[in-house]
């Protein structure tokens, strides 16, 4: 018998050093990386989007807001489990000529990171910043209701000194507006009004920089909670205690780290092995699971936002208000929640969200689901059975939700009314694109308020708005928002606003869909983050749950 | 073999330069631009914009522009990142890329020829390595990575399941995307070796009463590694510029989601970054895979390098 030959490899040998190499790698850490943050009072959060700025004025993404709400703190916070105005930089204020003029007394306690004091006048240098054409503030309309604010906005007014607000020494903010502004307070707990620290910004570029290095961890100074210490593109954005925070006493955090993860498998992984505090969101497809599994650790709540099919009103045949309504009463809005979103969300059969700012719309005037109404209108329209209508585009940008709702709301109209409908995936800047030039027929958008008010919804439809892509017109409806902001009385100011509403919905300018609602996960540990339907958290009050034993 | 070296040098010149222009003029014609934004923004602030960043000149003239601050080094400010250059973030992720590139690179390496030369074997070792083999050039990144994730993390708590913050974090990306690459190397080293186990030489040696590991790694693996050489080059490149698979499985802040990124935001500076650097190494990495050919077979520079 001839000898075996040796064999230079052994398997044995290649699993025994595998299990080494593995074991000698492994740490095996008995406390996750969760625990040990928790110990130091660092919240872990998962924030899916990288950003992209970490300048107030040019911020506009959530995940930017949310970094920004831990940095730098505006006149006026939002209380986080009511979402009311309350005391910030400003400890009080004064509303005089009807609502027309506001003062605002500053905190002597309110400091920056570098522990000067903050005041007035670094809030009237950041709003007059933000109104520079040349920094282009995409939330610079919010700063319309102060007076010549929407003048040096235009260009009409080159001398930003005119604007409505001024400082009258370090302590008192005067601002004037335009015509009372009944939500005036609340906007002023976004961003694009948070003062920004004027020695250290000019120390890298003049006031009208847009891009400077000022907002860099070592050059930025801030006024929040916490300032910035580390922020690693596409890694991680740190932020640690300011310890010239203004009120100590509610801070119980160290820090807050956030984490661009933007795939959801990931992050949930992530929360699973212990990485994150709180996530970004939830997989629809681990929904079920872990509400089974761990239900103390999911947290759902309605969130102010309506995602909806924007019909371009300027081109045939959507321009006919029949096709429209027809098409935005044949969609199952409950199917396209239970079976692909599966996160809480609310059909959506108005375009303002329930509970926005105490308004509501009465029922009638509300959309409805009716195939059978849908198809007698389609054949008003001249279309019967969807004859002649032709196909309809549908335009979205990739997503991994987008896509399988159009093809549900595809397969409805085939359905329901014998409608054919295309699909067309873009990327982001090629579906702005889409949007701004008016090539589509039906678009995919999403709408989140910036204030809880209904102005903050109904804004977008005005014809003057920048944001009416679907060239929706009606002088009637244009003339009843004049009117509500011109009404002081809150009540009869919402009953105007349904009446604009209820002409929007009759129209069919667009097609909501469902109202957002916020899915994460959170631990169990993580005490005070309050759910609120802006998802506003400013980390007051926020700390750790002491270990179970 | 220098006046070899120096032709394959002269030749990736002109081809960069074919490639950084195509691209150049390729991203300004993709639909939609680099500030289009879903809420308004002035005319005036386009215009701030476009003459920042020399957009409001005559492409030509954008075009040497850009070929200027290249020969000085200079890549631009990057069009997503406010205030941030694109030589300064490609610089800080290339590294990480770099990093696990490496590790992956060397276990590819080092896992290919082991199950290349134990599938030349025979026997269950050779089936296992043959079977091995398959599984890795089957099995994609986004299904090990979280079967991984699953073992080594979630059950076991032996590894972080994302980051990059402690030496362990670098064993199951590295594992992930060395496997695929891996198997193809372990499939061209086997197939290689199992041709040259039957040359003549082979027999020569065993009559003269060498050994087999003699044989085996003093004659036929020399020139059974060709093959897996040429496949390393343009491997290793795809390697050490990151993988948008891996690092997003793993949250690993590299460089190659800047890939997908980049394209997707429309930021001009970053692509043009991301598609220098992994043209140039394509370019250097195919060239030390040509170098490394001819240095285990001298013939190649004999009649390349006339």
């Amino acid at each position: 018998m001839p000898p075996r030959p040796r064999h230079i490899f052994c398997a044995g040998r290649i699993c025994a050093a595998a299990a080494a190499a593995i074991a000698l790698c492994a740490c095996g850490p008995s406390r996750t990386p969760a625990d040990i943050a928790a110990e130091k009072g660092i919240l872990l959060i998962g924030n899916a989007a990288d950003p992209a700025t970490l300048d107030p004025a040019l911020a506009t993404g959530f995940g930017e807001f949310k970094i920004l709400s831990g940095l730098f703190e505006g006149l006026v916070g939002a209380n986080p489990e009511t979402l009311e105005p309350e005391p910030a930089a400003a400890k009080s204020w004064e509303i005089l000529d009807g609502g027309k003029k506001y003062v605002f007394h500053m905190d002597e306690r309110a400091k920056w990171s570098d522990g000067s004091r903050v005041e007035a006048g670094d809030f009237v240098f950041a709003w007059r910043r933000a109104l520079l054409p040349q920094i282009g503030c995409e939330y610079a309309s919010l700063f319309a209701p102060i007076k010549n604010a929407e003048k040096i906005r235009s260009g009409e007014e080159k001398d930003v000194s005119k604007l409505g607000a001024r400082a009258e020494g370090a302590g008192t903010l005067v601002v004037e507006l335009e015509r009372p502004a009944p939500h005036f307070l609340s906007m002023l707990c976004h961003s694009a009004f948070f003062p920004l620290h004027r020695k250290s910004l000019e120390k890298f570029g003049a006031q009208s920089a847009r891009k400077s290095e000022w907002t860099r961890p070592g050059n930025m100074v801030s006024n929040g909670p916490f300032k910035l210490a580390a922020w690693s593109i596409n890694d991680r954005v740190s932020l640690r205690r300011n310890p010239h925070y203004r009120a100590p006493e509610r801070l119980f955090l160290n820090g807050a780290d956030f984490f661009p993860i933007s795939n959801i498998n990931t992050e949930d992984r992530a929360f699973r092995t212990g990485r994150l505090h709180i996530t970004e969101s939830v997989s629809p497809a681990r929904i079920g699971y872990t509400r089974k599994n761990f239900p103390q650790c999911l947290r759902s709540h309605p969130w102010l936002g309506v995602y909806y099919y924007l019909a371009n009103s300027a081109r045939p045949p959507l321009d006919n208000p029949l096709v429209r309504k027809a098409l935005a009463m044949a969609i199952d809005r409950r199917a396209i929640i239970d079976g692909i979103l599966k996160g809480g969300q609310a059909p959506a059969l108005s375009f303002v969200p329930p509970g926005c700012g105490g308004y509501s719309l009465p029922e009638k005037s509300k959309m409805r689901e009716d195939i059978a109404l849908a198809r007698r209108l389609l054949a008003e329209a001249g279309y019967p059975g969807g004859k002649g209508l032709g196909k309809i585009p549908i335009t979205y940008n990739t997503s991994e939700q987008h896509k399988p709702i159009a093809e549900a709301v595809a397969n409805m109209w085939r359905e329901n009314l014998g409608v054919d409908a295309e699909l067309y995936n873009l990327s982001w800047p090629a579906y702005l694109a889409a949007r701004r030039s008016g090539d589509f027929a039906v678009a995919r958008s999403s709408w989140v308020a910036d204030f809880a008010a209904p102005e903050s919804f109904l804004g977008v439809f005005a014809s003057s708005s920048g944001l009416n892509h679907g060239k929706f017109s009606d002088p009637e409806y244009d003339k009843l928002l004049e009117e509500a902001a011109e009404t002081p009385d809150k009540s009869a100011r919402n009953a105007k606003l349904a009446e604009a509403e209820a002409r929007l919905l009759g129209e069919a300018a667009m097609i909501p869909i469902y109202f957002y609602s916020r899915v994460y996960l959170i631990s169990p540990r993580v005490l005070g983050w309050e759910a609120n339907a802006l998802d506003f958290h400013n980390f007051l009050g926020v700390k750790f749950a002491p270990p179970e034993k | 073999m220098t006046r070899y070296v120096l032709k394959r040098l002269c030749e990736a010149v002109p081809v960069f330069f074919a490639i950084v222009t195509a691209v150049f003029f390729m991203v300004r014609f993709v639909p939609g631009g680099p500030f289009d934004r879903e809420r308004p923004v002035s005319q005036e602030t386009i215009e701030a914009l476009n003459a920042y960043y020399g957009l409001d000149e005559p492409l030509a003239a954008q075009y040497f522009k850009f070929l200027g601050n290249l020969a000085r080094g200079e890549l631009g400010p990057s069009y997503k990142y406010e205030g941030w250059k694109v030589s300064e973030i490609l610089r800080e992720k290339a590294a990480v890329s770099l990093e696990l590139g490496s590790y992956a690179l060397a276990l590819a390496i080092a896992a290919g020829i082991a199950l290349g030369l134990a599938a030349a074997a025979r026997g269950k070792i050779a089936a296992f390595a043959s079977g091995a083999g398959l599984l890795g050039i089957c099995l994609p990144a986004f299904v090990l990575g979280p079967l991984l994730i699953l073992a080594f993390s979630t059950k076991l708590g032996a590894f972080n399941s994302m980051g990059w913050d402690s030496p362990s974090d670098a064993v199951l990306p590295s594992a992930t995307l060395a496997l695929f690459y891996a198997a193809w190397i372990a499939r061209l080293t086997g197939n290689s070796v199992r041709a040259q186990m039957k040359m003549p030489y082979v027999r020569a040696a065993r009559a003269k009463g060498a050994g087999e590991a003699r044989i085996l790694f003093g004659h036929v693996l020399r020139n059974a590694v060709s093959p897996a050489i040429a496949y390393l080059g343009p491997a290793a490149a795809g390697l050490m510029t990151g993988s948008f698979v891996v690092e997003t499985i793993f949250q690993i802040p590299g460089l190659g989601r800047f890939f997908i990124s980049s394209a997707l935001d429309n930021d001009y500076t970053m692509i043009m970054g991301c598609v220098m650097l992994y043209a140039a190494f394509i370019i250097i990495f195919n060239l030390i895979s040509d170098i490394a050919l001819a240095v285990v077979n001298p013939r190649i520079a004999r009649e390349f390098g006339k």
